[in-house]
């Protein structure tokens, strides 16, 4: 196996795809927001008839982002043999409830089972498709700023929505360079006559000692750094839990109203149906 | 919840960790059965629990499992009860266990944490999964080999790091080479 | 002149009781430029640090524009008025684009959207930015990242600009134009205060502030301060080379101003003395060289390698076209070039991190090409030592690291102990005092030092360094050097070494490979780069001082001036006039302290 160094390889977060579409278009808080609300939805549908209905309608909004759907799925192809012996799985020995179908020996499966299997499988391409969509049409900071507001009636909850969000532009804008000072770790350690690809796959304990001098050193690269940044932020006037303005002005459009309309409507018929 | 400066940018570098364990299968080691691997995304979680507190805990805990809902690719996965829910509460446990021990021996106090953020790791989301019936219990036995790995991982992961971060001796102080003579 | 910040009888001490600053009083005058010159631990940072109220004093009292930091109701206002600027420059970028960590500051302070925006916009392009401002940080080159730090600090119009090391990770061209940046907002009326151990930086200064063990030692314009050459050194500090020289002359000849610190500046004043050089025939230096190929075996060979990094991704560059190098066993080699010349990408080719997309490399015997290549021999018969090694420690003892690469090979613990011993030795860490000790414990250059022993513990026959000194001080710089010297010399280890720093090359290359977008430009002894500047200005370098200074001495007729460095090049001066031993004042100068 050849030794594989490049982890940037790897994030594709902030992976924007640039475009015109309606869905490039719509305010990133709403997008979220509907985001949520389907994604919560669809994961409280049991019966076929609302889980097929949300996928077409899912699959339709795929193609009006312009998300060429097998870009979409990418994320999906290393686990494809992986999700396929689970949904086996789930098909044959997911409790027994309702009609059995078939039986063999101790493996069944019911009605109960086969209709799991099936839901779970599209809501697995639902929700990969929707965070797709969500993430390959809004730029990152846009993204984080989204959560900043789509989280602010929280405040009211005294839950400190800005400085979640400011966690979250940190963290996002730290995992490229720790991805770059990993790389520089892993080089390291097999300069020395170690790493991952020396060990055999399935030997877990020497898989997993392997990690630890790449894990622990990054750990503590990264709590150093942490303490640099404090400074740094509050000399530049950072008080947390305090009122600071917006960079970004966002106005909702009459399209963002009637996509949010929308998305409250559909989701309601869903759970009816 | 306050939150201090120093907070919200540990809580982010450590949670950038996570992620990047995450996206890079860095954080996950093999386990030749079908669970699949056994992770050190959680890890994180508890080393912020540790040195930060449990709201740093919480947080922590809600972004490893709103990463682990987003890049899952198994169905149950892709079940916000299942991912997220139970994560709210891994950060929680290794701070109660951490402030509960670390009178007696702070080591000792790190090592528990780390144990018992996993095992609640385990714990709880297993039981999501039963509640939400995708397997049953004895299903969900398979997971052992993998429980085991993670809370050993964990353990020494936690150990090694906040030890070294506050500057704690562990263990004899002696490196392998000071057992042997020229 | 109005003072913009006053410092009165601060003393500072850290948590653990050490008492970082004594008693400094300092008036800074506003529109003026201040560099804070001192070694490590002299407390220079922490100073830097009191100037925005990061830091409060334990006692006396610090001023800026008439508040005190005490004063926590000024503490934004202070913020709002002093902008810093740190050494790493990751480490200060808060935000995942450009543009919006310019805003960062300025949404701290409440300023609203649009005047946020016209500030942004503006900020971005007196730094030059405006091209990148979408463009994640982790995408910046060193220099750009410093410079969006400064953007941040112009976006909110900061009266005093405090540089901590700013520019001590950067390579010349990044410093440069942070530097030509910096100079820029000083003669817009910025106040600049920079902490800095590098000369030419200080040299931009009108002030200098020497710190030494918590208290002002001196203060001076950079001239009357590099005058002292002998106290800056006996400091712990770093001269100008030129200041070198002309310090060392001046003991000898008085009519030599000790005060020169370009090379048209002491050539005025050896050209107007009386004595004159004995042998007026100016020398070429290549006779000198002893260039026979076939006398050495070569231990790596590299031809026309080419190298695609992240291959089929939105991020793909050729980071790497045409790359050929050639190593003989016993030499040390350095490959010099700016950041994305391909440097580093050839030197992780040479133990295999990297295999050859295309062309060929051998090394130790291994064709590195091939898939069944010996890759375990190679790694441990060429040691290799990242950038920035502190980080890549792996155990948190130093004893265990140290053991890391023997133990990975399953060698007897006896035999690993022996090879520890042997290595901590080697980098001057007694083993008996560093084995058991936390490597947490260790100052920065013991860190890089303990680094160094864990490659040298596998007892490799190349040693493959990149930018082994970056960001030490001057005096760790100067040690770890000494040591490689000695590795090459009395345990005949190849060295092969990664730099942007000529002074670097000069003290310890015998032959040098010139790197520019990808590209090998050629290799050449380190006799053909001490011929004159013009080949290093050929290529797109800043020619060092040092070999103007030789190359107009020859041209005087000063003879074969050909030093590598400033205590060389005096001694040589002093000779071709036919003067004391130069010996003899080393020994005299030592007595007078």
């Amino acid at each position: 196996m050849a030794e594989d160094f490049e982890l940037l390889r790897y994030i594709t977060i902030g992976q924007y795809l640039p475009g015109e579409s309606i869905v490039h278009r719509l305010d990133p808080a709403v997008k979220l927001l509907s985001a949520i609300i389907v994604i919560l939805t669809v994961a409280f549908l049991n019966a076929y008839l609302p889980n097929i209905t949300a996928f077409v309608l899912i699959l339709g909004l795929v193609a009006l982002s312009g998300v060429p759907i097998g870009y979409g799925l990418s994320g999906l192809r290393p686990a494809i043999w992986f999700i396929f012996a689970l949904l086996i799985l789930e098909l044959l020995f997911s409790p027994v409830k309702g009609v059995v179908l078939w039986s063999y020996s101790f493996l069944h499966i019911s009605q109960y089972s086969l209709r799991l299997t099936v839901t779970s499988l599209l809501r697995l391409i639902d929700f990969i498709l929707l965070i797709s969509v969500f993430t390959l049409t809004t730029r990152t900071n846009d993204v984080t700023r989204a959560m900043e507001r789509v989280s602010k009636p929280l405040q009211y909850l005294k839950i400190p929505t800005r400085e979640l969000a400011l966690i979250m532009t940190i963290a996002l804008r730290f995992v490229p360079t720790f991805a770059m000072e990993m790389e520089r770790l892993m080089k390291a350690q097999a300069s020395r006559g170690g790493g991952l690809t020396k060990v055999a796959k399935w030997n877990i304990v020497a898989q997993a000692r392997a990690r630890l001098p790449l894990v622990i050193p990054l750990f503590l690269i990264a709590l150093r750094r942490a303490e640099d940044l404090v400074v740094a932020m509050e000399s530049r006037g950072y008080v947390p839990n305090q009122k600071r303005t917006m960079y970004r002005e966002y106005h909702l459009a009459v399209r963002d109203w009637v996509a949010l309309a929308v998305v409250v409507v559909v989701s309601a018929g869903l759970i009816l149906i | 919840m306050k939150l201090t400066t120093r907070k919200i940018v540990i809580t982010a570098v450590l949670a950038a960790i996570s992620i990047l364990l995450g996206v890079t299968r860095l954080g996950y080691i093999p386990v030749p059965n079908v669970a699949g691997n056994a992770t050190i995304m959680g890890v994180p979680v508890y080393i912020g629990a540790v040195l930060e507190g449990w709201p740093v805990g919480l947080i922590l805990g809600f972004i490893f499992g709103l990463s682990s809902f987003l890049g899952a690719t198994v169905p149950m996965f892709k079940d916000p009860i299942v991912s997220i829910l139970p994560r709210l509460l891994i950060g929680i446990t290794p701070y109660l266990a951490y402030i509960a021990v670390r009178k007696k021996n702070e080591i000792l106090a790190y090592g528990l944490a780390g144990l018992v953020g996993s095992v609640s790791n385990t714990v709880f989301v297993v039981g999501a999964i039963i509640l939400r019936g995708y397997f049953t219990f004895h299903q969900m036995l398979v997971v052992i080999p993998q429980a085991i790995a993670e809370a050993i991982l964990s353990v020494i992961l936690t150990v090694a790091v906040c030890a070294a971060w506050n500057r704690v001796q562990i263990g004899s102080g002696r490196s392998k080479i000071s057992n042997v003579t020229d | 002149m109005e003072s913009i910040i006053s410092i009165e009888e601060l003393a500072f001490e850290y948590l653990d009781g050490n008492l970082v600053l004594k008693d400094v009083s300092l008036d800074i005058a506003k529109g003026s430029y201040v560099a804070l010159l001192g070694a490590n631990g002299s407390g220079k940072s922490t100073l830097a640090r009191h100037v925005n109220g990061i830091l409060v004093p334990k006692s006396g009292r610090v001023q800026v524009a008439g508040m005190d930091t005490q004063d926590d109701a000024k503490k934004m206002e202070i913020r709002k008025l002093v902008g810093m600027v740190f050494q790493h420059p990751d480490n200060q970028i808060v935000a995942t684009t450009v543009e919006d960590d310019v805003a960062f500051g300025l949404e701290n302070f409440n300023v609203a959207p649009k005047v946020i925006e016209e500030r942004v916009t503006w900020a971005l392009r007196e730094t030059g930015l405006s091209a990148v401002r979408k463009r994640p940080p982790h995408l910046l080159s060193g220099g750009q990242k410093q410079r969006l730090a400064i953007a941040g600090a112009l976006a909110m119009q900061q009266q005093v600009l405090v540089l901590d090391e700013a520019t001590s990770m950067l390579d010349a061209k990044g410093r440069d134009d942070v530097l030509q940046m910096v100079r820029h907002l000083h003669q817009n009326g910025t106040t600049i205060i920079t902490v800095t151990h590098h000369m030419e930086e200080v040299l931009e200064a009108d002030q200098v502030v020497v710190l030494n063990q918590g208290m002002v030692v001196m203060t001076g314009t950079p001239r009357e301060i590099f005058r002292n050459s002998r106290r800056l050194r006996q400091l712990n500090l770093d001269v100008p080379a030129i200041a070198q020289v002309s310090a060392k002359l001046h003991e000898v000849l008085p009519a030599v101003s000790a005060d020169a610190i370009t090379p048209e500046e002491l050539m005025t004043d050896l050209a107007a003395l009386s004595t004159r050089p004995n042998h007026g025939k100016a020398a070429s230096n290549t006779d000198l060289c002893d260039d026979d190929p076939t006398a050495n075996d070569e231990i790596i060979q590299m031809q026309d390698v080419s190298h695609v990094y992240l291959q089929g991704t939105p991020l793909e560059h050729h980071a790497l076209r045409r790359a050929d190098l050639t190593l003989r066993s016993g030499e040390a080699l350095a490959i010099v070039g700016a950041t994305g010349s391909g440097k580093s990408t050839v030197m992780q080719h040479l133990n295999g991190i990297y295999r050859p997309q295309r062309g060929t490399v051998w090394a130790v015997d291994v064709d590195l090409g091939s898939p069944h290549a010996n890759i375990a021999k190679v790694r441990q018969e060429i040691g290799m030592l990242f950038q920035n090694p502190e980080d890549q420690l792996f155990e948190q003892l130093v004893g265990d690291d140290v053991a890391y690469g023997p133990l990975q090979m399953r060698m007897d613990l006896k035999e690993v102990r022996r090879r520890v011993r042997w290595a901590l030795e080697m980098v001057g860490l007694d083993f008996d005092t560093f084995k058991d000790r936390p490597v947490f414990a260790l100052s920065g250059g013991e860190k890089r030092r303990a680094a160094l022993a864990g490659v040298l513990a596998l007892r490799p026959k190349v040693l493959v360094l990149d930018e082994p000194t970056a960001g030490l001080d001057p005096r760790s710089a100067s040690d770890l050097l000494d040591r490689l010297r000695h590795l090459k010399k009395e345990e005949d280890v190849s060295i092969v070494f990664v730099t942007h720093n000529i002074e670097e090359v000069l003290n310890l290359a015998d032959r040098v490979i010139i790197m520019h977008d990808g590209q090998t430009k050629g290799t050449y002894s380190i006799e053909q780069i001490m011929d004159g500047p013009s080949l290093l200005l050929d290529h797109g370098f800043e020619a060092p001082p040092i070999l103007v200074l030789q190359q107009m001495l020859r041209e005087q007729g000063f003879g074969s001036v050909f030093g590598r460095t400033p205590d060389e090049v005096s001694d040589m001066i002093l000779q071709s006039l036919g003067l004391a031993s130069p010996k003899d004042a080393d020994v005299l100068a030592e007595e007078g302290l």
